[in-house]
């Protein structure tokens, strides 16, 4: 009887699991640990949001620099063609940040405690507002611009704007204006690097005097040969969002070229 | 002796007991063997080895995670013993990717009857075939509404207690208890 009993207890739980702890050295883990593992999440929640607000600031961007002024020419139904030009990639990047803060904040000590509606509502509304004053400090562009000028394949991806006006069989083009031969000639460069000879079509009713070397635009017409393109309306291209600095520089270029231009007149 | 003495510490002087000697933990062991048993039984239906096993890992990841407790002392030790336990069930299972099941060996009355109370179907249904019929239902739960059901009706912990294992909000474990009794 009394054997068993002693037998029982050495093959208990807790002996067993004070056996292991001395046999296989088992020490707590420091607090310290504990304490980095928390400070990485918040760190990794953190920079999830100024991901997200900085994804938010291009998806304002392009939805501001849709093509709202000639949506007509492209699309005759102004819902379909919302639902068309949409930078869904960007929003699925969004979403997806939007999912790892809340999954970040759950891991947090307390954070599971938060009710996931109120949670996702605030991580909305603090990447919209951060959002918001990125896009108008010219983040947005600045993003939309390095991903153009560094990977055009995925920018084109990305920005159904560029897809849309690298189409010059179906007339539309889009690019950045290298020089200016005439009032109703100039040179552009467009979003593949391919160079375009623009020449003013019979129908263009407005004068372009306002155009200027380095501006970046868009133009309906339709094309004349491999090199030459005949408009007959021109646009600037990405205006609002950009950085304050970039509008005040092109102004003053603008400034310096007026006169040039006016004499070639 | 010894035991008595120790019986009368609460939970956190007992955590600060084992931090600065690690045999102080075997009273540790001592308060919950019993209740995590219970509950990796209610839990599971592996074998009474298998659960040894498990228990040993638990109290062995408890032991090891003991300074955690000590950051997030504003909840409960048995809940944060209990999370552990939870946590490492699901773990386990999902390495061999096997579906928790609810132990069906003892008749716990007393959560049988917290159940049926809860259902407010006594009238309608016999009792005796009601409880063969819980436990083939629970069984057949998700997960998700049998881990709440066994905690709240087998181990009776409040909806905060509750919380605090699962790592839900309270208004997500009142809606998971009030679906599962929907299903039930």
């Amino acid at each position: 009887m009394l054997k068993n009993k002693l037998l029982n207890k050495k093959c208990s739980i807790e002996n067993k699991v004070m056996d292991r702890l001395a046999s296989e050295t088992v020490t707590p883990k420091p607090r310290y640990s504990f304490i980095i593992r928390e400070f990485i999440i918040v760190i990794l929640c953190l920079f999830g949001l100024i991901l997200g607000s900085l994804t938010a600031s291009v998806i304002i961007f392009l939805i501001q620099n849709n093509d709202w002024d000639v949506y007509t020419n492209i699309n005759d139904n102004i819902l379909e063609f919302t639902l068309l030009t949409l930078p869904y990639l960007w929003i699925i990047f969004l979403v997806l940040l939007i999912n790892i803060i809340q999954q970040g904040i759950k891991h947090t000590n307390k954070g599971y405690k938060l009710n996931p509606i109120m949670l996702l509502s605030i991580t909305i509304i603090l990447s919209s507002i951060l959002g918001t004053l990125l896009f108008y400090n010219g983040i947005g562009y600045q993003i939309d611009n390095i991903l153009n000028n560094n990977s055009p394949r995925i920018h084109k991806l990305m920005n159904h704007h560029a897809r849309t006006w690298s189409r010059p069989n179906k007339g539309f083009l889009s690019g950045e204006i290298i020089e200016i031969y005439s009032n109703s000639k100039f040179n552009i460069i467009d979003l593949n690097k391919k160079n375009w000879v623009i020449m003013l079509h019979e129908e263009y009713s407005r004068n372009p005097h306002n155009l200027f070397v380095g501006q970046r635009i868009r133009i309906l017409g339709k094309p004349k040969n491999n090199k030459t393109f005949m408009a007959w309306k021109i646009m600037p291209l990405n205006f609002r969002g950009c950085p304050l600095t970039k509008i005040y520089k092109e102004k003053i270029i603008h400034k310096r070229l007026c006169p040039i231009l006016k004499s070639e007149r | 002796m010894l035991k008595k003495k120790f019986s009368k510490f609460c939970d956190t002087d007992l955590v600060k007991l084992s931090l600065e000697d690690q045999n102080n933990f075997r009273h540790i062991i001592n308060r919950y063997e019993n209740k995590l048993r219970n509950y990796v039984f209610r839990l599971t239906n592996i074998s009474n080895e298998d659960s040894e096993d498990l228990l040993q890992e638990i109290f062995l990841k408890i032991y090891i995670n003991l300074n955690e407790f000590k950051l997030n002392d504003e909840i409960k030790f048995s809940s944060w013993i209990y999370r552990i336990a939870h946590n490492h069930v699901i773990s386990n299972f999902r390495k061999l990717k096997a579906r928790p099941q609810v132990y069906h060996g003892e008749t716990n009355d007393i959560a049988l009857k917290n159940i049926i109370n809860n259902t407010n179907i006594i009238n309608e249904i016999d009792t005796k075939l009601l409880r063969i019929n819980i436990y083939k239902v629970i069984n057949n739960l998700p997960l998700k509404y049998k881990e709440v059901l066994v905690l709240k009706f087998f181990e009776e912990k409040s909806y905060e207690e509750m919380s605090d294992i699962l790592k839900k909000p309270p208004g997500t474990i009142a809606t998971l208890i009030n679906r599962a009794k929907k299903i039930l």
